[in-house]
């Protein structure tokens, strides 16, 4: 006779959040925001073929141009999808590197109370040039930093083109130095990026805790594969 | 009735199977053992065999005796030898203890009680239909990559023991933490997943059950952790229930 019991289907599996911090401001006009759409468009398809990243891999859009908004909240990578972003306005960096760990910090705490495990979360910066709410933006990088010193975080910066201020970009993280990415080769950071949450995803570097996730981190380290977007 | 099988992420990292499992039906004693052993270290599948060797062995010896005496010490006694036993066994291979080491759940039912022991992070629900309930989930950090192992320094300490009357008890099962996704309802509670066990109870009680088909059921069970798995189960055989319930039954466990 055959054994088939009912067993809980429910995506039980830890989590990545991968938060995208994306400049839409008026200087992403054009060419560059052109490729950005272009790049994440083809990090969605990408996502979904690694069947580990596509349920283990949240990923939430967050824009500032003019104002910072939440375009994508966290999402499972098997359901993501595109989404054309315009350009437009100031660069109000501080506020949307708030609006981030704001969300992090719920989704966290969402996790805890759902019993799932997670990863450490993953926070990309791109900008193509530097923050315009000053005052907010130095009070916001503090925060950030505090979230990657209490392993809370990893911070990725990423400057795009030749005005972007990677002194500012600095502030974000004291273990990371931001990089730039090469010409307008979106379409490879974001190839590089659903690689990474591949790799990270198939890893046992996660826990129900941040001192968790900390601890599972010393005894295995993810493997990310080569920044081939990224230029000196 | 119950088996062990190879998770995904062992056979693709070649290791084998990690978990080690068995159970033995007496007249008077009735005894499951399940051991998950440390994926980090090298021996520890020997470790978990030996474990659940010498834990089925000294569980049936304990509450077998003409005065049992306390199911505590029983359980004790176990984790003791078994510490022993892997101690000799590393000496005699020079290698430290630890290299052997493995989680252990063990159950043991007489005609009175029935009692649990766990050190790691296995997992034991108990109960009757409608009823079954998780006894002494590990403290919630052991759920993922920090377990407390039988060889460990403070294993004794550690040992957590649940013990219910008989009466109360138609179901025991036995678990490594590889299927703790798909049989437990919560993580953090650890509550279980009633239909996987309703279902369970209802197919052990069935006359076709056999172990060959629990093994076939989780060597296809996507269990999204790629751990080994192992489900060692003791149900009372529904015909032993005699009319005026399963309180009056005695050896009922098949």
């Amino acid at each position: 006779m055959e054994f088939s019991p009912r067993v809980n289907e429910e995506n039980p599996d830890p989590r990545i959040a991968c938060t995208l911090l994306l400049d839409t401001s008026s200087s992403m006009s054009g060419e560059p925001i052109n490729q950005l759409n272009q790049g994440f468009e083809l990090f969605c398809d990408e996502i979904k073929k690694d069947e580990l990243a596509k349920k283990r891999a949240e990923i939430a859009v967050i824009t500032f141009g003019s104002t910072a908004r939440i375009e994508i909240p966290f999402t499972e990578g098997r359901d993501i999808q595109p989404r054309r972003l315009a350009a437009s306005g100031t660069t109000p960096m501080g506020a949307a590197l708030n609006l981030a760990l704001d969300q992090l910090q719920q989704q966290k705490t969402a996790y805890k109370q759902a019993g799932l495990e997670y990863y450490r979360p993953w926070l990309f910066v791109l900008t193509d040039g530097e923050p315009t709410d000053r005052t907010v933006f130095t009070a916001a990088a503090a925060r950030v930093r505090e979230a990657e010193q209490a392993r809370g975080l990893s911070v990725f910066a990423v400057g795009v083109g030749p005005h972007a201020n990677l002194k500012q970009l600095e502030q974000l993280s004291a273990s990371r130095v931001p990089v730039k990415l090469d010409g307008l080769s979106f379409g490879e950071f974001f190839s590089w990026l659903s690689a990474s949450l591949s790799a990270a995803s198939a890893s046992n570097a996660f826990a129900s805790s941040d001192a968790g996730v900390a601890k599972a981190e010393t005894t295995e380290q993810i493997p990310l594969p080569p920044a081939g977007w990224a230029t000196a | 009735m119950g088996a062990s099988v190879t998770g995904t992420s062992h056979e693709a990292a070649g290791t084998g199977c990690e978990d080690a499992s068995d159970w033995e039906v007496g007249p008077e004693v009735t005894c499951l053992a399940v051991a998950d052993g440390a994926g980090s270290r090298p021996l520890s599948g020997r470790g978990a065999r030996l474990a659940v060797e010498h834990a089925l062995l000294i569980a049936r010896a304990c509450a077998g005796r003409n005065e049992p005496g306390d199911p505590h010490t029983w359980l004790q006694l176990i984790v003791k030898d078994v510490r022993e036993k892997i101690t000799e066994l590393a000496a005699s291979e020079g290698r430290p203890p630890g290299d052997f080491a493995a989680t252990l759940g063990v159950a043991i039912l007489t005609g009175t009680v029935a009692c649990v022991g766990q050190i790691g992070d296995t997992i034991a629900v108990l109960g009757q239909a409608g009823q079954f309930h998780t006894v002494a989930p590990p403290p919630r950090a052991e759920y993922v990559n920090e377990t407390s192992f039988v060889t460990d320094d403070g294993a004794l300490e550690r040992l957590r023991v649940t013990v219910e009357p008989i009466a109360d008890v138609d179901a025991v099962f036995l678990s490594t933490d590889g299927l703790r996704f798909k049989v437990l309802g919560n993580l953090m509670t650890a509550d279980p997943f009633p239909p996987f066990f309703e279902d369970l109870t209802a197919y052990i009680q069935s006359a076709e059950a056999s172990a060959d088909e629990i093994r076939r059921f989780l060597a296809g069970l996507d269990d999204q952790s790629g751990d080994d798995k192992t489900l060692v189960a003791a149900v009372r055989a529904a015909a032993e229930w005699p009319a005026d319930g399963p309180q009056a039954a005695r050896e009922g466990v098949a």
